[in-house]
């Protein structure tokens, strides 16, 4: 029996309960006990014109990526939904309402527009949702019902997760959305008896497993919360936006705050106050905020105050393509701002690693007394995967300052030149430890120095510091049978999952193929990398910019002999353009 | 007139045993001789003494320009940022821990120009800290460009021909923005310290008008 793997699209007008019923069935199928990856798109203006699309990728094994087939479409406005057309699989099934018909035009419906051999579920969502609950706005969970009913969903998954989303509204909305989706299950289940089309099948897989949903942001706020933040400063911006809501609603009963800002530079300003008098604080923001705070992000270098700031990257550059996905801050987070500024910049690559890499930020940034980024991405923000709620292990919370000793005070060196660049550390209120912090290039001391010795020294203490954070660092993982390869695919951020399955679907198919995935991209371990690429034929590096940010920075350890895979569109990486690449490669070099 | 050298020496020696001056550091103000800012440094050394604040416990935060080397003139803890952002950096200080007292030095191009636009929010905030706006009406730092509380018709190499801008009257933007405590010094009279602002809560917005030695 081959194992479930299916995309179902919810599509329509905003205002049409689109992205709500795309919700509930991520939760439905989450608490069946598949694996879901859900992703939505939206206009970027607040009252959406354009039309809301879900995606909801289910399957029973973990999901890496978003795939770029749907097998089922529930269409909730058929003048939308036509554009869903061209991504349906040969077979796939296409529930639309069908009284009134909305047609497309006076000659064309959604139903004649799609493949022959599509499986076509009209229903009648609105007269049943009036029928059952006296008003049509329950007609999106009516269309549920029937695609539960169809593709073999137990109608008790819905039924639990309305329960759980319509509760809080009060018995007589619950009723109503309860009595619409079953009215949409009863009328398939009679309707279209001999036609089924079951793609749910192992009734083991429903018995639950306990799982939540968690969006990129989400992850990254709890990730936040579970290891101690005490202050946020931040400034709205999409799509980081959602970080600072979950924060300023939990962090006042864990006795800190959440502070909006006047703009991104007074957030980071705040930040490094509160980091130098010795508080967990963070930031996020995206990419035209990370550029206003790259100043104060090397002020933080120099003055080596610890710092965590979250780039949840969208397309660029200036304003770009707010509510889509790139990967083209790589280099700004790296190397942005005035003067040698070595800085920690690490990147997840799934919702998982969005709360441990949050977690674990805290910490490098008190042990190496430096800001950290986080690099994330619209996709990796807002898409939604359900894995177990994610936990921290102690030793990733402790703290990492390094306080001075006793025998330090009255002799107190803060900048003390040690072997590792890492200094004891003071925060206000210390007695006998005062010193002033600058952005000025200064002695052991604290004191402004400008001298040629000075400088050279002090600069290498810096970078030496940041250097020695590798140890610290999540290795680069390898995904492939070891040994020489034909092709080794190296990549980063939420691209990552896309690598991963057409690596893997690359491997089931015989090729002498694998991924590296990099998520510690500054510093970076050259030798695990350098020894991958010295081990395959060719090196392929995908990503989504223009350019090839993550190729500029690491193909020099390859002689600069690598093969760059750039999507500049504002959408997920779809597996299928990497694996027909590396099919390429493999046969070029045959 | 130039001091002799060994007159410096013993003047520094006099001022290093002085009790009064023993919130100073071991540093020398980097200001030119004759600069207003000696005069606001005594006073507020003076009142720190006098409010009896161990040094440990209190935090001077500046930005960029001449005022923005104050934190190494005292023995408090220091820190300076870069320039415009002295306020937002001391709201977090003072959030991070509400028991430091802290201060906030600056100049009327820090403070007006590049970081004019974190006042009016330090103020609606109410962060209880203590903002020193240096005001000289000049760049000092970058030797004598018009600031933006300089008079129009200012001639500078920046202006040759005289400003045509109209100065700000950082009193009462201060007032204007709702800071708790709004007042006025001037930095020949060092007596007049800022010890009563201490008494109110909330931002504490002083301007000392100052001057710079001219060359």
């Amino acid at each position: 029996m081959p194992g479930v793997d299916v995309t179902v699209e919810v599509c329509g007008m905003a205002g049409d309960g689109t992205i709500a019923a795309g919700g509930l069935i991520n939760e439905a199928m989450s608490a069946g006990g598949f694996s879901v990856l859900g992703f939505d798109s939206y206009p970027a203006e607040i009252r959406g014109f354009g039309r809301c699309v879900t995606r909801s990728r289910i399957g029973d094994e973990e999901i890496l990526a978003m795939e770029d087939e749907t097998h089922v479409l529930i269409s909730l406005n058929d003048q939308q939904s036509i554009s869903r057309v061209p991504v349906l699989a040969k077979d796939s099934a296409l529930f639309f309402d069908n009284n009134p018909p909305t047609y497309v035009t006076e000659e064309k419906s959604l139903a004649a527009e799609v493949d022959p051999e599509t499986m076509l579920f009209g229903m009648p969502f609105s007269d049943l949702a009036v029928e059952a609950a006296g008003t049509d706005r329950g007609r999106n969970l009516t269309a549920l019902g029937g695609f539960a009913a169809v593709c073999g969903v137990p109608p008790d998954f819905f039924r639990r997760v309305i329960t759980k989303k319509f509760k809080p509204k009060g018995e007589k909305v619950l009723d109503a959305n309860l009595k619409s989706f079953d009215a949409g299950y009863d009328y398939a289940k009679e309707h279209f008896a001999a036609r089924l089309k079951t793609m749910f099948v192992e009734p083991e897989r429903f018995e639950g497993r306990e799982r939540v949903m968690l969006s990129g942001n989400l992850a990254i706020g709890k990730g936040a919360l579970d290891a101690g933040l005490k202050l946020y400063f931040g400034y709205p911006i999409t799509p980081a936006t959602p970080i600072m809501e979950y924060l300023a609603k939990m962090l006042p009963e864990r006795g800190g705050a959440v502070i909006q800002m006047e703009d991104e530079i007074s957030s980071i300003g705040a930040v490094l106050g509160a980091g130098f008098a010795g508080a967990r604080s963070m930031t996020a923001t995206s990419g035209p905020g990370f550029a206003l705070m790259t100043e104060l992000i090397t002020h933080g270098v120099m003055a080596e105050i610890p710092a965590v700031i979250l780039n949840a990257q969208r397309g660029g550059p200036s304003t770009g393509l707010p509510t889509k996905t790139e990967q083209s801050d790589l280099q700004a987070a790296v190397f942005g701002g005035p003067g040698d500024s070595g800085r920690i910049v690490i990147a997840p690559t799934n919702v998982a690693e969005c709360y441990a890499f949050t977690v674990k930020s805290f910490q490098l940034a008190e042990k190496y007394q430096t800001p950290v980024v986080v690099l994330t991405d619209f996709f990796l923000d807002n898409r939604v995967e359900n894995l177990p709620m994610p936990e921290a292990a102690e030793d990733d919370i402790a703290g990492g300052n390094i306080f001075p000793d006793d025998s330090a005070k009255g002799s107190y060196r803060r900048y003390l030149d040690t072997e590792t660049g890492i200094s004891p550390r003071s925060v206000p209120g210390m007695e006998g430890f005062t010193f002033s912090a600058t952005g000025l290039e200064h002695t052991e001391r604290g004191t402004p120095d400008y001298s040629p010795d000075n400088h050279m020294k002090m600069s290498d203490k810096r970078h030496r510091k940041i250097q020695g954070a590798l140890a610290d660092l999540p290795e680069p993982r390898e995904f492939s049978p070891g040994g020489k390869l034909d092709v080794g695919v190296v990549g980063w951020g939420s691209t990552f999952g896309s690598i991963l399955e057409a690596v893997n679907t690359a491997q089931s198919r015989g090729l002498k193929v694998g991924a590296l995935k990099i998520t510690a991209i500054f510093p970076y371990h050259g030798d695990v990398i350098g020894e991958f690429m010295s081990r395959c034929s060719r090196i392929l590096i995908p990503e989504l910019n223009h350019s090839g940010q993550l190729a500029n920075l690491i193909s020099h350890l390859r002689g600069n002999d690598v093969v760059r895979l750039n999507l500049a569109t504002g959408m997920p990486f779809p597996p299928s353009a990497i694996l027909s690449r590396i099919e390429e490669l493999v046969k070029a070099g045959a | 007139m130039k001091t002799p050298g060994r007159d410096l020496a013993k003047k520094v020696a006099d001022i290093k045993s002085a009790k009064t001056f023993d919130v100073r550091s071991s540093a020398l103000p980097t200001w030119c001789p004759g600069c207003g800012y000696f005069g606001i440094h005594q006073g507020l050394n003076a009142c720190i003494r006098e409010l009896g604040l161990p040094l440990h416990q209190v935090m001077t935060v500046s930005g960029i320009g001449c005022a923005g080397r104050y934190p190494f003139f005292t023995k408090t803890y220091g820190l300076h940022t870069v320039h415009g952002r002295a306020l937002p950096v001391a709201t977090g200080v003072k959030m991070a821990n509400p028991d430091l007292t802290v201060y906030v030095v600056g100049g009327d191009g820090d403070g007006l120009a590049i970081g004019g636009g974190h006042l009016p929010h330090v103020a609606r905030r109410d962060v209880n800290v203590n903002y020193l706006l240096f005001d000289n009406s000049i760049y000092g730092l970058t030797k004598g460009q018009p600031s933006p509380s300089s008079p129009v018709g200012m001639k500078s190499k920046a202006s040759p021909f005289g400003t045509s801008d109209k100065p700000l009257n950082a009193t009462l933007l201060a007032l204007t923005y709702g800071a708790s405590f709004v007042a006025r010094l001037f930095a020949g009279d060092p007596r007049a310290s800022p010890e009563p602002s201490l008494k109110a809560p909330g931002i504490r917005a002083l301007r000392s008008s100052t001057s710079t030695p001219r060359a």
